[in-house]
């Protein structure tokens, strides 16, 4: 799938510095720090890594939906010139679907079981105000379903009574009910099969682009994602390791742990390699109630050196082609 | 844990064992009782409470004249606070009433100590009857499962949904014959063992897939000794609660059996004490002192059970802990 | 739902119904005991009856009992006088029929456990809804321990308490039956305010308990649906948190309280019939307690008989529907 191109060179997210911390009896637990990145307009942004590096977290925190004992503890999140960790609980309630909208992880409960579908995706809209007789619902909604490719019977049916991927189109028709600037999909097919996968990233794509949006993907496979993004970030122990393009990542990619997680994949771009040559990340990924000091990463990386236990590295610029920044964390640069 | 976030999934375990690392061996063997005292006061304070009702009745009782529990041995509808003359056989004795007299000649205060620990006597000895009754069918069902297990379960559903006081009427009356509290506790017994029946076999259900269950099966241990080695310590929690939980609804079977006047004859149960005061309009006549013991004893009796089953959900239960 | 859960559900029913009717047959002759026989000749020698009457009586029922044929033939005709609801005369209010006696009591007991079911069912599961959820008042989070506290206290325990304070001190309400004596049962609204006016106190010492019941249930549902993914996506819709609460929380909490609801009935009966005999309330419970006073076994057994039939209909029915109301379930397995 190609990247697309259109749209202005305008950051439609900026986040900055972004942290959020969970409460425990044992202390403070950070589930993510400093992360700091943005999207263009009708750009798509992936970001990776493993389970507990953060990425969740910070699809939730960016829609403000992380619960006690968990806070959002710094940063900012501006789209459109509003910062949404700023707004208030109703100012946020509002933005929510009209300016950033998520793609839910396991679409196969994400539905109420007890409530029609074409209720589900009204409750959004009424709950914003919209103004619409009962015709002009059924029109919107008939339109949103064929759409997302969903014929306007659905709207009639329960959740029990669809497929995976239908349940996953109808989250997208409600993520897209109001024509937000920002799409988040958080693991969105995880729970499909392959064919299906591939056919749902294409109609969240096509939907994208026609509304001009941008989409933050999570997931930690990569290889579905590069055929789908056009800039990668990938975190790690709570902290985004590194940022550029997908070109750059998979090309030339800075961070030991980055490399390693190119390393593990099969075969994507390097035809060379043969099939079940794959090499895994030594180690396990460290709990968050103990980090290590320093590079969260060091117990794990071949390329440790003696400082990085004793200093954290920030995001630096290590390869600057005309248009598109690389940034890595990492001591080595 | 409430941290239910995906992405801090993965690393709970930690918590606890910082936890169990802190202090000596001698210190935490000292400091163990307290420190649980500490994390389930609910559990706690409901012990200490059905201790106290017990020992109430245990202790208390010594000190009382039996035969002021018996109707006739004292003068009927003295108010409470005040010494009374009696005769046993010739003899005269005198006491002191708390609670006064009831419209039989018995004092309330006596039959209040005498009956508390009656009624949990015929209340624990049912319950643990009914408990190995429904724990062994539940362990043969939940374990070998097929038709057995069908036949078990069936039969429990059934009988849950049936009022088992009105089978237990039906019982005592055509029975007729007087009964002791001991055979009030058999009978009931043979209604109460249900809800253990379910609970175990669904846990024995869960816990047969479980990994260890198997290795120790393959390992070559023999089925009784996969039982009891291996699933018995782990389902303490679940059987203590049931064992609460079945407490309280034979002593409320008991009472409800005594308040229909079908309990043990010339008992002073706290049942019994409610059938009288009834049948002589306590309530209605506003002789607060002859209703109010037995109701508050039982009341007290009944909150303990509670607490100690509310207690031990969080251990029964780990998924729940820390909610609300 | 599928038809074999349907038939399977009512095969359930009437093995419930086939098994108490046959309990009644079948524990009088183990325990060996003629109570027909035992009672007259009781009433007989208190001059209550004389003696020629007596053994008419005792053919009367013997014949109507079909005593004098083979087992199997009595068992046969038993059950199918039980199901035709033909208990044969009362002992007790002989010659009237223990079908008309309990006809006269059944509806105060509907009436009760009805309204106050319902009604405690309302008042809990919005207890335990608002208990659960975050949003709510603190004041839910503090009537709560109360409450669950009092729900380990048998109603009628609490009903005498009740009867003390609010009809002997307060004289707020009467202090028992029905309805006021010397007025008849009409269809006016005068009698209707006499009625509902006694059923207060004994309605409501069923409710006060029952509440935590309900209570608990829920919250614990009510838990469960916050952890769900359904609420994420709705919270992430922007969805205002009464339509959180109430569409998203409650709609999907309160269906399983149905079932538990139905497996509690048995138990909330077996309450009832209590605090009938605490009230003096003209229902199946004070008419079982004139059953067991006067040995009145024809009625006992019609009694039990029916009050089993009532609980396993009611838990049929629920059964029945509850596939209706919930619409994950096509049919409804009893886990």
């Amino acid at each position: 799938m190609a990247a697309s191109t259109n749209g202005p060179q305008s950051p439609a997210l900026d986040v900055k510095n972004l942290g959020v911390s969970y409460f425990t009896s044992s202390g403070e637990v950070k589930a993510a720090d400093g992360v700091t990145f943005s999207i263009m307009s009708g750009k798509r942004m992936g970001l990776v890594g493993e389970s507990g590096s953060g990425k969740t977290t910070t699809a939730l925190a960016l829609m403000r939906l992380i619960k006690p004992p968990g806070r959002i503890t710094s940063g900012t999140a501006v789209i459109d010139n509003t910062d949404l960790l700023s707004l208030n609980d109703e100012e946020m309630r509002n933005a929510k679907l009209s300016k950033i909208a998520l793609v839910p992880q396991g679409a196969m409960n994400s539905l109420n079981p007890v409530a029609k579908v074409k209720n589900q995706i009204i409750d959004g809209l009424r709950d914003h105000d919209a103004d619409y007789s009962a015709n002009q619902y059924r029109e919107l909604i008939n339109e949103l379903l064929t759409k997302v490719g969903l014929s306007p019977q659905v709207g009639d049916m329960y959740p029990h009574e669809l497929s995976g991927g239908m349940k996953q189109r109808v989250t997208i028709a409600i993520a897209i009910s109001m024509g937000p600037n920002v799409i988040i999909a958080d693991e969105p097919t995880s729970a499909l099969d392959v064919v299906v996968q591939r056919q749902i990233m294409e109609t969240l794509a096509e939907l994208q682009e026609e509304l001009g949006a941008a989409i933050l993907l999570i997931g930690h496979d990569i290889g579905l994602m590069a055929q789908f993004v056009d800039t990668l970030g990938v975190m790690y122990a709570g902290r985004l390791v590194e940022t550029g393009t997908l070109r750059q990542l998979l090309r030339e990619p800075k961070h030991p742990y980055t490399q390693m997680l190119i390393d593990s994949l099969p075969s994507l771009e390097r035809q060379d390699r043969k099939r079940g040559d794959l090499r895994g990340i030594p180690g396990t990924a460290p709990s968050l109630y103990a980090l290590p000091s320093g590079c969260p990463f060091h117990p794990r990386c071949p390329q440790a050196m003696d400082i990085c236990p004793s200093e954290e590295p920030v995001l630096k610029v290590v390869n600057d082609d005309n248009q598109s920044e690389q940034l890595a964390a990492c001591l080595l640069y | 844990m409430t941290t239910a976030q995906p992405d801090t999934q993965g690393t709970m375990p930690l918590d606890t064992t910082l936890e169990r690392q802190e202090g000596s061996a001698l210190a935490r063997a000292v400091l163990t009782p307290f420190r649980w005292m500490r994390a389930y006061p609910t559990l706690w304070a409901g012990l200490i409470l059905l201790t106290f009702m017990i020992l109430f009745g245990v202790v208390g009782s010594r000190f009382v004249d039996p035969e002021l529990a018996r109707a006739g041995t004292v003068d009927i509808d003295l108010d409470p606070w005040q010494t009374v003359e009696y005769r046993v056989k010739g003899e005269e004795r005198s006491a002191f009433s708390v609670l006064g007299t009831d419209s039989q000649g018995r004092d309330v205060w006596a039959v209040t100590l005498l009956g508390t620990p009656l009624t949990i006597y015929v209340g624990f000895l049912a319950a643990l009857i009914g408990m190995s009754i429904g724990t062994v069918l539940g362990f043969i069902g939940g374990f070998y499962g097929g038709i057995i297990d069908n036949i078990f379960k069936s039969f429990a559903d059934m009988l849950i949904t049936v009022p088992v006081l009105m089978i237990l009427v039906v019982v005592a009356v055509t029975l007729k014959s007087s009964i002791d509290v001991t055979q009030q506790a058999l009978i009931i017994a043979a209604f109460v063992w249900m809800w253990p029946l379910r609970t175990i076999r669904s846990q024995v259900l869960t816990m047969r897939e479980r990994a260890y269950v198997s290795v120790a099966q393959i390992s070559g241990a023999n089925t009784l000794e996969v039982i009891f080695l291996e699933m018995l310590p782990n389902l303490l929690p679940f059987l203590a609660a049931s064992l609460a939980t079945a407490v309280a609804t034979a002593m409320l079977t008991t009472i409800g059996m005594d308040a229909l006047g079908l309990g043990p004859q010339n008992q002073p149960t706290l049942g019994n004490t409610i059938y009288w005061a009834l049948f002589y309009s306590a309530p209605f006549r506003g002789i607060w002192w002859w209703w109010a013991p037995p109701v508050l004893a039982l009341a007290l009796v009944f909150g303990s059970l509670y607490l100690i089953t509310a207690g031990l959900d969080p251990l029964a239960n780990p998924r729940l802990r820390r909610q609300v | 739902m599928t038809a074999e859960y349907l038939l399977r559900r009512i095969g359930v029913f009437f093995l419930v119904i086939w098994g108490a009717a046959t309990f009644n047959f079948v524990l009088p002759r183990i325990a060996d005991v003629n109570p027909i026989e035992e009672r007259m000749s009781q009433l007989a020698s208190r001059g209550a009856v004389s003696s020629g009457n007596t053994e008419a009586m005792i053919k009367n029922f013997e014949k109507r009992f079909g005593l004098d044929q083979p087992l199997y033939e009595q068992y046969l005709r038993y059950l199918w006088n039980f199901a035709r609801f033909d208990f044969g005369f009362s002992i007790a209010y002989f010659p009237t029929q223990v079908r008309s006696v309990i006809a006269q009591a059944l509806p105060w007991t509907l009436v009760l456990v009805t309204i106050s079911s319902l009604i405690y069912m309302v008042l809990g599961m919005a207890l335990g809804a608002l208990v659960a959820w975050p949003g709510a008042s603190r004041l839910f989070k503090v009537l709560f321990p109360p409450i669950m506290a009092l729900s380990s206290i048998p109603y009628y325990l609490v009903g005498i308490a009740l009867v003390h304070f609010f009809a002997f001190q307060l004289e707020w309400f009467p202090l028992g039956g029905g309805y006021t004596v010397g007025t008849s049962p009409g269809w006016d609204t005068e009698f209707y305010l006499d009625a509902t006016k006694h059923a207060i106190l004994p309605a409501l010492s069923i409710i006060l308990v029952s509440i935590g019941f309900s209570a608990i249930g829920m919250r614990g549902m009510m838990v469960t649906t916050q952890g769900e993914d359904y609420m994420l996506l709705a919270e992430a819709k922007g969805a205002r948190s009464w339509r959180l609460f109430a569409w998203y929380g409650v709609r999907n909490a309160m269906l399983p309280q149905i079932t538990s609801f139905a497996l509690a009935l048995g138990h909330v009966v077996s309450g009832v019939i209590l605090v009938e005999v605490v009230f003096g309330y003209p229902g199946i419970g004070s008419m079982l307690l004139q059953a067991i006073r006067n040995f009145d076994y024809t009625l006992l057994y019609g009694i039990v008989y029916l009050v089993i039939l009532s609980i396993a209909l009611a838990t049929l029915i629920l059964d029945l529907i509850y596939p209706r109301l919930d619409p994950r379930i096509t049919y409804a397995p009893r886990s």
